[in-house]
C-alpha cells in the first residue's frame, strides 16, 4: 500500500477513531496521539507486506487498546500526584455543580459515568451507528453481552435524565 | 407521528430498535418540532448528533505524514545502501582471493606442507621442559578465571543486603 492508497482508504476513518479514543481518555490531545500512534502502527504492518482484511475493524481495536494503555499510564501519574498533595475530596463542589448549566454537558457526564463496557457500547451504537456485530468485534464482547450492556446503559441514562430534569435547567 | 415516536422511544430504551429506527429518532429529536411530553429526551439525541461533529485538528494529516513519510524514506535508504554494501564486499572478496592464491606467473599457489617433526623434542629434558611450560600456561589461565569469579561473587555480596 502506498501513501495515496492510505490517504484514500484509511484516513477517512480518522475522526471516528478520534471520537472513540476521546471517549476513553477524555482528553483531545491524548486522543489525537492515540489515533496517530494507531495509524503509524498500521502503516508499519502494511509496509511489511502483511494483509489486513478489515482495516477499519483493525484500527478500532487498536485504538481501544492504545487508549486504554494511555489511560492506565495517566491514572498512574494522577495517583502519584494525588498521593503527593493528599487530595481528600475529589467530588465536584456545589459551585462546580451549579456552574454546569450546559444541558449537553450533563448528558456527556451521564454517559461518561457509565461502567466502561456500557459507555463504549453506547458510544459505538448511538454516536457511530455501528451494528451489534461490529461492536462485538471491536470490544471483543459476545453479541449477547453487547445487547445487555446497551440495554443497561440506556436504562441508566433514562433514569438520570428523568431524575435530573435537566431540560428545565438548560 | 407522536404515537409512533412514543413507541419507538420505548423500544429504544429497551434496546430493541434497529439502526434505521434509531436514525428516525435522531432525525425527529433534532428537527426542532418535538412534542412537549417528549422534550425530556431531546437533549440526549441532540448530544449524539453534536458529538458526531467532533473532529481532529486541521494539522493532523500533515503531522501524521511527516512521521510516516519520514519512516518510509529511512527504510528505503537503508535497504538500498545495504545492497550496495553487499555487492562491494563481494567484489573486494573476489579480488583479494584472486591475488592471495595466485603466484606472479599466474599458477595457483600450492601451500607448503608443514613439517611437524621439527617441533618434536629431541631429549627427555626438552620434553619435560615443554610439558612444564604447557602446564604453567594452563594453571595461569585457570587462576585468571578463579580470580574473576571471586571478584564477581564479592560484588554480588556487596549488592545483596541479605547476604550476611
Amino acid at each position: 500500500m502506498n501513501l495515496t492508497d492510505f490517504k484514500n482508504t484509511i484516513l477517512p476513518i480518522k475522526n471516528k477513531l478520534f471520537r472513540f479514543a476521546l471517549r476513553i481518555v477524555s482528553d483531545p490531545a491524548e486522543a489525537e496521539d492515540v489515533v496517530q500512534e494507531v495509524f503509524i502502527k498500521l502503516w508499519k504492518v502494511l509496509e511489511k507486506g502483511e494483509i489486513i482484511e478489515n482495516a477499519e475493524a483493525w484500527c478500532m481495536r487498536a485504538t481501544r487498546n492504545q487508549a486504554i494503555d494511555k489511560l492506565r499510564s495517566k491514572h498512574k501519574r494522577v495517583e502519584a500526584l494525588d498521593d503527593k498533595y493528599d487530595q481528600k475530596d475529589k467530588s465536584a463542589s456545589p459551585f462546580q455543580m451549579a456552574s454546569m448549566k450546559d444541558t449537553l454537558q450533563h448528558i456527556k457526564n451521564f454517559i461518561n459515568q457509565l461502567p466502561e463496557k456500557q459507555k463504549l457500547v453506547m458510544h459505538l451504537r448511538d454516536i457511530e451507528g455501528h451494528t451489534y456485530k461490529e461492536i462485538s468485534d471491536t470490544l471483543d464482547l459476545p453479541l449477547g453481552q453487547v445487547k445487555v450492556n446497551l440495554f443497561r446503559a440506556r436504562q441508566t441514562i433514562r433514569t438520570k435524565l428523568l431524575k435530573s430534569k435537566i431540560v428545565e435547567l438548560g | 407521528m407522536e404515537n409512533s415516536i412514543n413507541q419507538l422511544i420505548e423500544k429504544y430504551f429497551n434496546g430493541e430498535t434497529s439502526l434505521t429506527e434509531e436514525t428516525s429518532l435522531k432525525k425527529y429529536f433534532n428537527s426542532g418540532a418535538v412534542a412537549e411530553d417528549l422534550k425530556q429526551y431531546e437533549p440526549l439525541f441532540q448530544y449524539f448528533e453534536e458529538e458526531k461533529e467532533r473532529v481532529l485538528t486541521d494539522d493532523f494529516d500533515q503531522k501524521l505524514f511527516e512521521k510516516i513519510g519520514g519512516a518510509g524514506k529511512v527504510i528505503q535508504m537503508r535497504s538500498t545502501r545495504m545492497v550496495y554494501l553487499r555487492v562491494a564486499a563481494a567484489v573486494v572478496f573476489l579480488i583479494a582471493s584472486f591475488f592471495l592464491f595466485q603466484n606472479i606467473d599466474g599458477t595457483i599457489a600450492e601451500p607448503e606442507p608443514i613439517v611437524w617433526e621439527q617441533y618434536e623434542p629431541e631429549t627427555t629434558e626438552e620434553a619435560y621442559e615443554e610439558t612444564k611450560k604447557a602446564l604453567r600456561l594452563l594453571a595461569m589461565t585457570l587462576n585468571k578465571g578463579t580470580k574473576k569469579a571471586a571478584n564477581e561473587v564479592s560484588k554480588m555480596e556487596k549488592i545483596n543486603p541479605y547476604s550476611n
